[in-house]
């Protein structure tokens, strides 16, 4: 009888214990970062300056072109003119006749340099073409993303509209060089971190109240859900 | 509270039932006791605790237990948080009362209560791996002194007299030595938590995640005279 009291008695007691496992411990942590879009809006209005300039410019050199042409289709008749008055006997005409084969041959020399150039214009106004289309699309291909407290930096090898970017979990500003075609851009954020614990029993970082501090883009705009800037929430657009 | 009552209830009824069975001896005024949780010793070989626990305590006519406990702990577990190496060491005291009483000729059955107080430190070192192409390790440091906390217990005592002395029962020898368990169960009042990164574990007391807590302690326990 005191057996089966004293087991109820520890019964009782284990009922009373309980447990805060956490699940999932092997899961990794998850790194605050920011979405960022790059809008090539500069290039895109000097390629439709450009382009509107050189199409201006084809259509003086296409007039030019023509007027010569026509010029030397005078001279041509003029001549077929003068050669028969030779032809008759009148050989005074004969100086008249070498000036108007000079003159024809100028014209011919100037009328194929124009068409090179009609030629070579077109060909660039063609890759402008090509350029503003790929901008349109709103894809950018960025050659590399660098934390410049490090050093360290993320290759891309295709062109993507959104570029996800780890923040600098290890101070209060992220200091980011960004590298297209060539041509770097600084881009600066501060923010607050935060040590706090996650469901895992995981010691994480959050950070928050993210601002922009400096860039060397044309403009950067941002964009938060919220109030308080926070990251894997934040978006923003750099335009260069 | 509602959890607790079939516990009080069933202590109650061990006690009577004990109460029932007893065997009138003389019982002695005055008797103190020295005992030693040999439990916490034992676990000291493990890398994750350093624990040492002993007890006064004075027993008044065999039956009332005035109880005086301290002990000193080092503790890392393992588990305390994925990514930090954390460990909390200190000391602890507890002070409370009991009631004894006899199962049979050699073993005993008792409840008590204890208020324990806890006089800490902690410290960890974090490190953040996040797998990241821009981001080195993170590592941070956190070291908290004079940290507190106090708590109460309900403690049921079984214990057993170690007859050292076979051939005579009568012997003194007989009456020295005793061993048993304490099945503590832990009420905790108040610590000074720390933010972020909250204690995780309280000499003496345990886990913070937890503010009830169960504990068994094994002990080895001596009359003194």
């Amino acid at each position: 009888m005191k057996s089966v009291l004293f087991a109820s008695l520890f019964l009782s007691l284990l009922i009373l214990s309980s447990c805060d496992e956490c699940n999932d411990c092997d899961l990794k942590i998850t790194e605050p970062r920011i979405s960022v879009t790059f809008i090539n809006a500069d290039s895109l209005f000097t390629l439709t300056q450009l382009s509107d300039s050189l199409g201006l410019m084809l259509d003086s050199l296409q007039n030019e072109s023509d007027t010569l042409e026509s010029h030397r289709d005078f001279l041509s008749d003029s001549l077929i003119n003068v050669e028969i008055g030779i032809d008759s006997g009148n050989v005074s005409l004969q100086p008249f006749k070498d000036q108007l084969v000079l003159a024809i041959k100028d014209d011919s020399v100037l009328i194929a340099s124009i068409s090179n150039e009609i030629t070579g214009a077109d060909s660039v106004l063609q890759m402008y073409s090509g350029i503003m289309d790929l901008i349109n699309s709103g894809s950018v291909l960025v050659d590399h993303i660098t934390n410049v407290h490090n050093d360290l930096s993320i290759n891309f090898d295709d062109s993507i509209s959104s570029y996800t970017i780890p923040l600098n979990i290890h101070d209060t500003l992220s200091w980011f060089e960004v590298s297209i075609a060539d041509q770097s851009y600084d881009l600066q954020l501060t923010h607050s971190n935060t040590e706090f614990v996650d469901g895992r029993r995981n010691v994480s970082i959050e950070i928050s109240g993210i601002e922009i501090f400096t860039h060397s883009f044309d403009s950067v705009a941002i964009d938060c859900n919220q109030e308080n800037c926070k990251a894997n929430e934040t978006v923003i657009t750099c335009s260069f | 509270m509602k959890r607790l009552l079939p516990v009080l209830f069933s202590l109650i009824a061990v006690a009577v039932q004990g109460q029932n069975d007893t065997v009138e001896v003389h019982r002695k005024p005055f008797t103190p006791r020295l005992y030693w949780d040999y439990g916490k010793t034992a676990l000291s070989w493990s890398n994750f605790e350093t624990k040492t626990e002993f007890g006064l305590e004075i027993l008044l006519f065999e039956r009332i237990q005035l109880i005086g406990e301290g002990g000193t702990a080092t503790l890392k577990p393992e588990k305390a948080f994925q990514n930090v190496e954390y460990t909390s060491q200190g000391q602890y005291f507890r002070i409370g009362a009991g009631y004894l009483a006899n199962l049979s000729a050699k073993d005993r059955i008792g409840i008590g209560v204890r208020y324990g107080i806890s006089n800490f430190e902690d410290e960890g070192l974090v490190s953040i791996d996040f797998q990241s192409d821009l981001n080195d390790v993170y590592t941070s440091q956190f070291n908290r002194k004079d940290l507190n906390a106090s708590w109460y217990e309900i403690v049921l005592n079984s214990e057993r007299k170690v007859h050292l002395n076979r051939s005579n029962p009568e012997s003194i020898l007989n009456d020295i030595f005793h061993i048993g368990f304490l099945f503590r169960y832990r009420v905790l009042i108040e610590y000074t938590d720390q933010q972020p990164i909250d204690i995780y574990t309280i000499p003496g007391y345990g886990r913070t995640l937890d503010k009830r807590l169960p504990a068994i302690n094994l002990f080895l326990k001596v009359n003194l005279f």
